[in-house]
């Protein structure tokens, strides 16, 4: 076999395969949501089609799921917001202004994201409940905003260093200040960047569990992921039906998504990881 | 009006300006992402540290007991079980997915009609939240209904259902496997980008220069690729070994302890109010994660330089 | 507005080192005057405008517009940019790509928070003067480079600024564009009557458009004066090199005095110096000096004649209404033009140089 055959024949495989192996664990998920026994791949049971979790889940009192998708939009929005307007900010000290110590920042900032969540718990527990802020949506906004504010800096001064320097010094000579040529001129021109940046660290906070998980204690505040990771049902049997509908009722915007602005992600993510 | 005093006063309108200094501004912009970070990150490490030199539990007095966590920590075999199982997933799962997450971006690197809708398949897993893939896959690793014991009877390649989550072995694989779900896709994003900045001159070249397939690959496409692969190999070890939300959801850390992970371990004793002893634990953690991007700046330097 | 620099110093921390831009500059820029920068890449001419303009802080020295200091180190003062009331046209134009002409035009009034209707007005007041109305709804990657030109033209005049900083605006336009637009530069700023600078490492333009030229090098201020003054009486060999093309000839000579008179030789011809510059020889104190003659005044004659030299051909090029002729007499070559148009490569030509044209330097 020649070498353009082979290579097609292991691009053909590659391609099947890495098609298949992402989303058949996903389909599974909608099949159960969609199923009515749960082991329907079981010898004597079979797939029958039912809408009857999905309606579980968004009718029944004690599942809290709107609560629960309520909290989990109203919470990674602010966070990515916040997150990309201080990112913003420090992107542009960093790319237009001098100061010393550039690059002892940007690396003091690099390291500050590796440390690991599980450091951060017990002392933000601590001081939330000092504040009072236990169970609400500040205790978690705040630590996303800190915690997605490294990636979405590395990824902003990417962007920003490729706006030329002249469009500033016009601003300047044309009557701004320096906020004002952010606002003005900066955030315009790199739109398409600012939208990744904030992309990410909303999908960063919607997926979010150690935080969420220690930090609130009921429905009124309860994120998406520990809702779904804790929902047990009322009988001692786990209810996979209405597990996966749930999941897939949570899932499914995120996916879309992630599918409309794949190109966009992808490239917020290559330039945060290889510039790092 | 005299000369002196229309001096005085062109000097007085001019000073009314104030002077700014650039290092100043750039404070002013810098402040709000140094206070989050300060107060949300810096705080609560440090918080930690303290913390772990401290008898800290729920109800009781808060005590100076300097490094009694740690002593009663490094005596715990469950302690080091987490260590283990911890440093032991992180050895097999990065290879495993960097591999995977390399052979993936080769295929997606390729211009064929629905590239764009598989490199948008391959993000879905990296999407959805850990908890919800860990329930999914908690589903599949099912014994009496599972997706995966149904295909593998299916295929016959084995005869009786694998117990996935209570045995030790089994379960450990399937972390890996579920692991290697998730993030592949980020792995592969990232070899990905690299891939796609070798300019395809020098492919070009190579083949004029009568370099085939497996040549290309070897001297070619794997050492351009060195630097990117290194970047991810350290960052998904680091991410690796904080290993959390899986472990909570596919196992609780079980059969028996079996994979509990340090996060997880030191979690259980936050939940139950030991703050004094679960941040013991999160230093050892946060000290090991150090070491490694320590390593990371270090080699990365050295490969800057290299190139 | 009239501008003053004094004793003006820039220096820059590079990851070289220290670079000193800018060094000990004074000078005085008269109300109105279109006042020319001209240097070799370097030399300083673009950090000058951005001191002006407010984009840099001087390191030392005092920067004033109409007796007002607008920037002073030592006496802790800087104006910031927009309490200039400076105007500015970058080489790359500099245009704000998400905003369409007319928003590009119209953002410096916006941003002073001037009404619609003025802002109106105004706009298509420059526009019109520009000759850009018809674009109004274009964004700037949908121009072309000579429209882009003229649009940042408009967005820097809008305001009706006190002065008026351009930085190589020609450079990025083909040669027949930049003509052409040259001329109404010079036609728009006399209408204006803006006190206008003009950076440009283009000799060619300084002549054309300056009222006064200040050439620079290495940071330092080298030589000021009218276009005509900078090419009959350069006061340095670099600025009698820089202005004129083709540039002028450098040769090595010899002084001689003997008695009342100046004698200058090379190549064994000897050159009697008029009396005009035989005061000039007299300042200098040594023996070589640097004979500078331009090409135009390098005579070619066909009999031999007291004081002339001759040389061999070595390459002739037709610039249509002259001729460029290089002439290789001993070790060295002479750049002539002439207006003829009959001459064979290697022939041997009699030339000499026209007395009073000749330029002394040390050497």
């Amino acid at each position: 076999m020649n070498e353009g055959r082979l290579k097609s024949l292991l691009l053909v495989i590659g391609g099947i395969v890495t098609f298949l192996v992402p989303l058949t664990p996903f389909f599974y998920m909608v099949l159960t949501g969609l199923s009515e026994h749960h082991d329907f791949l079981s010898a004597d049971k079979s797939f029958v089609f039912t809408l009857s979790h999905f309606h579980a889940v968004l009718a029944s009192e004690s599942s809290h799921f709107m609560a629960f998708v309520r909290n989990t939009l109203i919470v990674s929005a602010a966070s990515a917001v916040i997150s990309v307007c201080i990112a913003s900010m420090a992107a542009y000290a960093v790319t237009r202004l001098s100061f010393r110590g550039k690059m002892a920042f940007m690396l003091v900032i690099l390291a500050l994201s590796m440390f690991p969540p599980i450091s951060l718990v017990g002392y933000l527990f601590k001081l939330m409940s000092g504040l009072g802020w236990i169970n609400t949506y500040q205790a978690l906004v705040f630590p996303y905003v800190a915690w997605t504010l490294p990636l979405s800096l590395w990824i902003l001064v990417s962007y920003f260093s490729n706006i030329p320097r002249d469009l500033d010094r016009a601003g300047l000579v044309d009557g701004c200040s320096r906020l004002q040529i952010l606002i003005k001129v900066i955030f315009p021109v790199a739109a398409p960047g600012i939208f990744s940046t904030a992309l990410l660290s909303f999908i960063f906070a919607f997926n979010e569990f150690m935080f969420a998980l220690m930090l609130t204690t009921d429905y009124s505040a309860r994120t998406i992921p520990v809702g779904i990771a804790l929902f047990e049902g009322l009988h001692g049997q786990i209810p996979w039906g209405e597990i996966m509908a749930a999941a897939t009722m949570t899932t499914i915007p995120v996916v879309i998504l992630a599918l409309i602005f794949q190109r966009r992600i992808i490239q917020g993510l290559t330039r945060g990881a290889v510039k790092g | 009006m005299d000369r002196v005093k229309r001096k005085n006063i062109t000097l007085w309108i001019s000073r009314r300006s104030t002077t700014f200094s650039e290092s100043f501004q750039a404070t002013r912009f810098l402040a709000p992402l140094f206070l989050f970070v300060a107060l949300f990150i810096l705080l609560p490490v440090m918080g930690s540290f303290v913390d772990s030199l401290f008898l800290d539990v729920t109800f009781r007095q808060r005590k100076f007991v300097f490094f009694e966590n740690f002593e009663q920590l490094f005596r715990d075999p469950a302690f080091w079980g987490a260590f283990r199982f911890t440093c032991l997933f992180a050895l097999v799962s990065v290879p495993v997915e960097t591999f995977l997450g390399l052979m993936i971006a080769l295929v997606i690197n390729e211009r064929f009609p629905g590239r764009d809708l598989l490199r948008a398949c391959v993000l879905i897993p990296w999407a959805i939240p850990a908890t919800v893939s860990g329930r999914i896959f908690e589903l599949i690793y099912n014994y009496s209904f599972g997706a995966a014991n149904y295909l593998l009877e299916a295929l016959l390649i084995t005869e009786e259902p694998v117990n996935w989550l209570g045995t030790e072995m089994e379960a450990f694989f399937a972390l890996v496997a579920a692991d290697a779900w998730k993030t592949t896709p980020f792995c592969a994003i990232i070899l990905l980008s690299g891939l796609s900045a070798i300019p395809e001159d020098l492919y070009q070249q190579a083949r004029i220069d009568r370099a085939n397939f497996a040549q290309r690959f070897f001297r070619l496409t794997l050492p351009l690729l060195k630097p990117v692969v290194i970047v991810v190999l350290i960052f998904r070890t680091i991410e690796a070994l904080r290993i959390f939300d899986l472990v909570f959801v596919l196992t609780g850390g079980g059969p028996g302890g079996a994979t509990n992970s340090l996060s997880l371990y030191a979690f259980g004793y936050f939940s139950a109010g030991d703050f004094g002893y679960a941040s013991a634990c999160s230093v050892v953690l946060f000290i090991v994660a150090f070491a490694f991007s320590w390593i990371f700046l270090k080699v990365g330097r050295f490969q800057r330089e290299a190139i | 507005m009239k501008i003053v620099c004094r004793h003006l110093r820039k220096r820059f921390l590079t990851m070289r080192g220290v670079v000193e831009a800018v060094k000990d500059l004074s000078l005085e820029v008269e109300k109105g005057e279109f006042f020319v920068f001209l240097g070799p890449s370097g030399c300083g001419k673009s950090t000058l405008l951005n001191l002006t303009a407010g984009l840099e802080k001087p390191t030392d020295g005092e920067i004033l517009f109409n007796d007002r200091i607008v920037a002073a180190p030592k006496k802790k003062i800087f104006i910031p940019p927009r309490e200039r009331n400076v105007a500015m046209v970058f080489q790359s134009y500099a245009l704000y790509p998400h905003l369409n002409v007319f928003e590009n035009i119209a953002f410096p009034l916006r941003v002073s928070k001037e009404k619609d209707r003025e802002i109106n007005k105004s706009v298509q007041e420059v526009s019109t003067m520009l000759g850009i109305r018809d674009l109004m709804e274009r964004k700037p990657g949908e121009l072309s480079g000579g429209q882009r030109q003229r649009v940042s033209i408009a967005r820097a005049i809008v305001r009706r600024p006190d002065v008026f900083l351009l930085d190589e605006p020609l450079s990025n336009l083909d040669a027949q564009l930049r003509m052409s637009t040259r001329g109404e530069l010079k036609r728009l700023q006399r209408e204006l009557e803006v006190t206008t600078l003009y950076v440009t490492h283009d000799q060619t333009e300084a002549m054309t458009l300056g009222d006064r030229v200040a050439v620079l090098k290495d940071g330092f201020l080298v030589q000021v004066g009218t276009p005509a003054e900078l090419y009959e009486k350069p006061k340095s060999s670099f600025v009698a090199t820089f202005i004129g093309s083709p540039p002028m000839n450098l040769i090595l000579a010899q002084v001689k005095q003997e008695e009342e008179r100046v004698i200058l030789s090379f190549d064994d011809v000897s050159v009697v110096l008029p009396p005009e510059q035989t005061e000039k020889i007299r300042g200098m104190a040594k023996e070589d000096v640097l004979m500078g003659i331009r090409p135009e005044h390098v005579t070619l004659l066909e009999q031999e004649r007291e004081s002339t030299y001759s040389g061999r051909l070595s390459s002739i090029e037709p610039l249509g209404r002259e001729t460029l002729l290089r002439i290789r007499t001993g070790q060295k070559e002479v750049v002539a033009l002439s207006s003829h148009k009959h001459y064979h490569l290697n022939e041997t030509v009699r030339f000499f140089f026209e007395p009073g044209r000749i330029h002394l330097f040390d050497y």
